[in-house]
């Protein structure tokens, strides 16, 4: 079902072939259709301060002092240091996953490559597999994994990744890392319009609505999507990176 | 687009002069932006007479923005209906400081030649509306950056905030009507009040 085909770019970093499939998004019930997922390819690992200065210095209008307002916050970059005129990253850092960073800069920096941010149907596909098994929402201790990190104050910058086993894909750093940008993180809400299924923000945001829900385990799934929801593109946190995505040639 | 119009002058000083220049312009123009401004967006769009154009084209007026497709069959008429309202409402000594854009969400079935019979169907005044498609990573974001939040459907349509968004002069969002609840003669009030 999911593929383990090794694709090196140009750039030298390493994405992987994601096998098409669907899955059952957690907030929808028995009834509703699942989402089908075509074949693409992921990055293996979010990406890091290097890989982003080396993206600002081609392209100067994403540089921390050029950078308009409505393209991200005031904190973007703010765990880079002032050096010689110019915001970097610290040397020691250098291989640490950027965060501090907008949805505009990290669609852009994946346009810059040819790439495109993963939708969310994309990452939750890709996110449930777990090291053994390619949906790991039935094991558990997997489960409890992802949420023990949730529930863990958010620590400060470096983000050290590349620490973790890889998941069945191949893919590294999806859970305890850091969270990441999604193409299209906000529009869960809008598909409530969808006369399939009117209660989806009810299913979504309560409590209580789990209990309709196909999976009520995959607390961890609803706290992902509460916490996209409440995100604007031209937020930075410092505990949000990201990482690319490609449709399969 | 100027380029290829340079050519065809067959002048290489001028394509010189303005390779030189553009990119000094270019700079001074976003620098004189508003940090929040929306003009600081500068993909290229097609509009509905296959014209390339720049969101940056319609800085000076006042704009009424909505993102919508043709195709849409309940809330689309209605958001049109909206804007045109809000048109007719204006003074006439008004008229001509406002702008009004529908921007597709689905520009690979809105093509040209769609976006412009559908601007005949409606009978919108091409003088004063621009319809435009654009490349999808475009349309995204400058839906993030306005705010309209989309997704298509399993029934092959697009659910859509249905909004309408006020823009100044510096393409700086004024206000936003979601649901479409105001009263137009409250809106244009609202749109020509100061800050």
């Amino acid at each position: 079902m999911l593929a383990l085909v090794l694709v090196t770019s140009v750039t030298g970093t390493i994405m992987l072939g994601i096998d098409a499939g669907e899955y059952r998004p957690l907030y929808l019930n028995e009834e509703t259709p699942m989402v089908s997922v075509e074949s693409f390819q992921l990055d293996e690992l979010p990406v890091s301060n290097r890989q982003y200065l080396d993206f600002v210095q081609k392209n100067l209008k994403w540089k921390k002092e050029k950078i308009p307002g409505i393209f991200a916050e005031k904190q973007y970059l703010q765990h880079w240091i002032k050096m010689n005129e110019s915001w970097q990253p610290r040397e020691k850092e250098i291989e640490a996953a950027v965060t501090n960073v907008s949805w505009f800069a990290a669609e852009s920096y994946c346009q810059s490559l040819g790439k495109r941010l993963p939708t969310v149907a994309e990452w939750e596909y890709v996110g449930r597999a777990s090291e053994t098994e390619a949906d790991g929402s039935n094991d558990p201790t997997y489960n409890q994994r992802i949420l023990t990190w949730y529930g863990k104050a958010n620590s400060q910058v470096p983000k050290w990744g590349n620490q973790s086993p890889a998941n069945v894909c191949g893919i590294k750093d999806m859970h305890g890392l850091i969270w990441e940008w999604t193409d299209d993180f906000n529009s869960s809400l809008v598909s409530g319009e969808s006369r399939a299924d009117s209660s989806l923000d009810q299913t979504l945001f309560c409590g209580a609505g789990a209990a309709g829900a196909a999976d009520p385990s995959d607390y961890a799934a609803f706290m992902r999507f509460a916490f996209r929801s409440s995100l604007q593109a031209s937020f930075t946190l410092n505990n949000l990176g990201f990482r690319c995505a490609k449709d399969t040639n | 687009m100027r380029k290829i119009q340079i050519n065809r002058h067959g002048s290489i000083k001028l394509l010189l002069a303005i390779i030189i220049l553009i990119p000094v312009m270019g700079q001074s123009a976003d620098q004189d932006l508003s940090d929040d401004s929306i003009y600081h967006m500068d993909a290229d769009w097609q509009n509905q007479k296959g014209e390339i154009v720049k969101l940056k084209d319609f800085i000076g007026k006042k704009l009424v923005l909505s993102m919508v497709y043709t195709r849409c069959p309940h809330t689309c008429p209605l958001i049109i209906s909206y804007m045109s309202f809000i048109q007719n409402a204006l003074l006439p000594e008004e008229k001509n400081k406002v702008h009004f854009l529908l921007v597709s969400l689905t520009p690979e079935s809105d093509t040209v030649e769609v976006l412009h019979k559908f601007s005949q169907k409606r009978e919108l005044d091409l003088e004063t509306w621009s319809l435009l498609r654009g490349d999808a990573g475009d349309v995204r974001a400058l839906a993030m950056a306005i705010n309209v939040k989309y997704k298509a459907t399993a029934d092959g349509e697009i659910a859509h905030s249905n909004m309408v968004s006020i823009l100044d002069e510096e393409g700086r969002i004024k206000f936003q009507e979601i649901g479409l609840k105001s009263n137009t003669e409250d809106v244009v009030t609202r749109m020509f009040s100061d800050p």
